[in-house]
């Protein structure tokens, strides 16, 4: 798990055929945008295809995404409406300007 | 199996609780169980899952509120080895307690969770799922409305599956709402509630099936209690059909004159109760027929309520009896308890361990009084009946005294009521005349048989009890208000053929 010290690794678990994991996709896509996806690392897990992963994980509800670099792990769950709220409680501003 | 209506039912492992749903839980479907902290939705779902096993059938456990560790460590105090099963991928534990460091934003379904069940079921091809209790979600996520949602659709999700399951949900407080979140509004197949009340300063756990769908079950609470060897049992407080069909056989009372007031014994398979006042010989008569059964070979067990086991040891001694010898044979075993101290469900659940184990086919309680003390009215009635029955349909011959609380004549409650479910009665008494304490006995009942119905007087001696004779030109001795009759003078009263 050799990381670069300044990356920010993200993984989101979703359900496919549900209507706020779908949400949860596009607005993923829209926060990368917005905070540059350079040193992004994203990993979009669904839980119907991997749920030993979501069992590791201890997933229940979906979507959520989950700060898994760096540490301390963070995560948060829902549908990202607001996106700014996302970007605060995975402390994601502080993480790309580092 | 298969219950009426044709459902499939799956046996949840409680004893006598498969019985009140006529064989066990509707195979497939959810039932929500209910109660309030500390009734033992827990154990229970625990048990469920460990009789599973124990029955082939693997299991899921999801843990919304205790660590999986603790959850094995609570349920091997049962005798439940979670972890073995888990190690023999018959059991999954699944993990969902509260993530601390989520937040929440916008919206959510359970899809994670139901990914996780449905392969944990897959994974040690389950067929029960306990989940262990869904509060926590609503308290993690404070949505109430969206999480009664998502918690429905992830059971319709599930459903196809096959797993039957019990969800355990608390209640704010008794006779409430049925749960905190309104569960019981997805949860739509059968509700079961757990109550944990107290009565007269004891507590009372009881289970009522408030809703089997499609099916039949016994209504009205029924008590439990939580064995810590064995987890829940549901308390037998009915009298159990179906036992041994009336015995013809005699048994000796240990005294030949009282065999001989009663027709020659008393039946196997029947209750004699004995009433009387502290000191008209209730427990000697009681030793007696212990006796009796240990010289014939049988064996015999003592509950001794109101003595302690020193206490009666001694007592027995001044009469010449010895207990320490059959009790070294294993045909004797003294039980002596303060019952005041248990609950009444504690107390039959433990009685009936004890005849199971011993086995005895006779058995002695001294005192149904002592039971009776501080028990609430309802619990003594449903004590009695249950034990009084539990041991009819195991044909032990049984014994029990009740004891008036004035010396000279008088009923009172215990023996009003008791005297409807003993076959035989005989009734000791104190009268008073001329100045003269003495002691007459009246067989006042026998189910079945003919027997004598004139008092008799009799006495106690160092070497027990012996009768003196019926008694002639006395009456009111019952009414504790005796007198010679008319026509009688003081010399021929008394009992006829006294001996000195």
């Amino acid at each position: 798990m050799e990381r670069e010290p300044d990356g920010v690794s993200l993984r989101m678990y979703v359900a496919s055929d549900t209507a706020p994991s779908g949400h949860a996709r596009r607005q993923l896509a829209a926060l990368c945008e917005r905070l540059g996806g350079e040193r992004w690392e994203v990993e979009v897990v669904d839980v119907f295809e991997r749920p030993a992963l979501a069992e590791a994980d201890r997933i229940v509800a979906t979507p959520v995404l989950i700060r898994l670099f760096p540490a301390p792990r963070l995560s948060v769950i829902g549908d990202f409406s607001d996106l700014d709220a996302v970007a605060a409680a995975l402390d994601l501003k502080e993480a790309v300007d580092r | 199996m298969t219950g009426t209506r044709g459902l499939a039912r799956i046996e949840v492992g409680i004893l006598g609780f498969d019985a009140l749903v006529h064989g066990g839980l509707p195979e497939g479907r959810s039932t929500l169980l209910a109660g309030s902290t500390g009734t033992g939705k827990t154990v229970f779902g625990l048990q469920f899952l460990a009789s599973g096993a124990r029955l082939g059938e693997s299991g899921v456990l999801v843990t919304f509120a205790e660590r999986p560790d603790d959850l094995i460590a609570n349920a091997e105090s049962f005798g439940w080895d979670l972890a073995g099963l888990v190690r023999d991928r018959r059991l999954a534990i699944l993990d969902a307690t509260p993530d601390a460091s989520a937040t929440v934003s916008g919206r959510f379904d359970l899809s994670g969770l139901s990914a996780r069940i449905g392969h944990a079921l897959d994974e040690v091809n389950g067929k029960r799922l306990f989940i262990d209790p869904i509060d926590a979600l609503f308290e993690e996520f404070s949505a109430a409305v969206e999480v009664r949602h998502a918690f429905a659709a992830m059971l319709r999700a599930l459903r196809p599956l096959g797993a039957t399951t019990v969800i355990a949900a608390e209640r704010p407080s008794e006779d409430d709402h049925i749960t905190r979140y309104g569960a019981e509004e997805f949860v739509v197949d059968n509700v079961v509630l757990l109550r944990n009340a107290r009565a007269s300063e004891r507590r009372r756990r009881t289970v009522e099936v408030l809703k089997l769908r499609g099916a039949d079950h016994h209504k009205g609470e029924f008590p439990f209690v939580i064995d810590p060897r064995c987890g829940i049992e549901i308390v037998p407080f009915s009298p159990i059909e179906g036992g041994a069909d009336g015995s013809a056989e005699r048994i000796s009372l240990g005294n030949a004159e009282l065999d001989a007031m009663f027709g020659g014994g008393m039946y196997r398979d029947s209750l004699m109760m004995i009433t009387g006042a502290t000191g008209t010989g209730k427990t000697l008569i009681g030793l007696q027929f212990m006796l009796a059964g240990i010289a014939a070979g049988e064996r015999v067990l003592y509950l001794s309520f109101e003595e302690s086991q020193w206490q009666l040891e001694r007592n027995a001694a001044a009469w010449g009896m010895d207990l320490k010898t059959p009790e070294r044979a294993e045909l004797l075993t003294v039980i002596s308890r303060y019952p005041a101290r248990l609950g009444l469900e504690d107390l039959l659940v433990e009685i009936k361990h004890t005849v199971e184990e011993f086995e005895p086919t006779r058995l002695v309680l001294d005192s149904m009084t002592a039971v009776e003390h501080n028990s609430p009215p309802k619990g003594f009635r449903e004590f009695s009946v249950g034990l009084s029955g539990y041991l009819k349909g195991r044909g032990v011959a049984t014994m029990m005294t009740t004891t008036l609380p004035n010396l000279l004549g008088g009923d009172h409650a215990t023996y009003l009521y008791l005297s409807t479910i003993a076959d035989a009665i005989l009734a000791l008494r104190y009268f008073d005349l001329d100045s003269e304490v003495r002691r007459a006995l009246l067989v006042l009942k026998v189910r079945g048989s003919q027997h004598a119905s004139r008092m008799h007087e009799y006495e106690i001696r160092e070497d027990g009890m012996s009768l003196l004779g019926p008694i002639q030109g006395i009456s009111g001795i019952l009414s504790g208000q005796a007198q010679h009759t008319a026509h009688s003078s003081k010399g021929s009263a008394g009992a006829g053929g006294r001996r000195e």
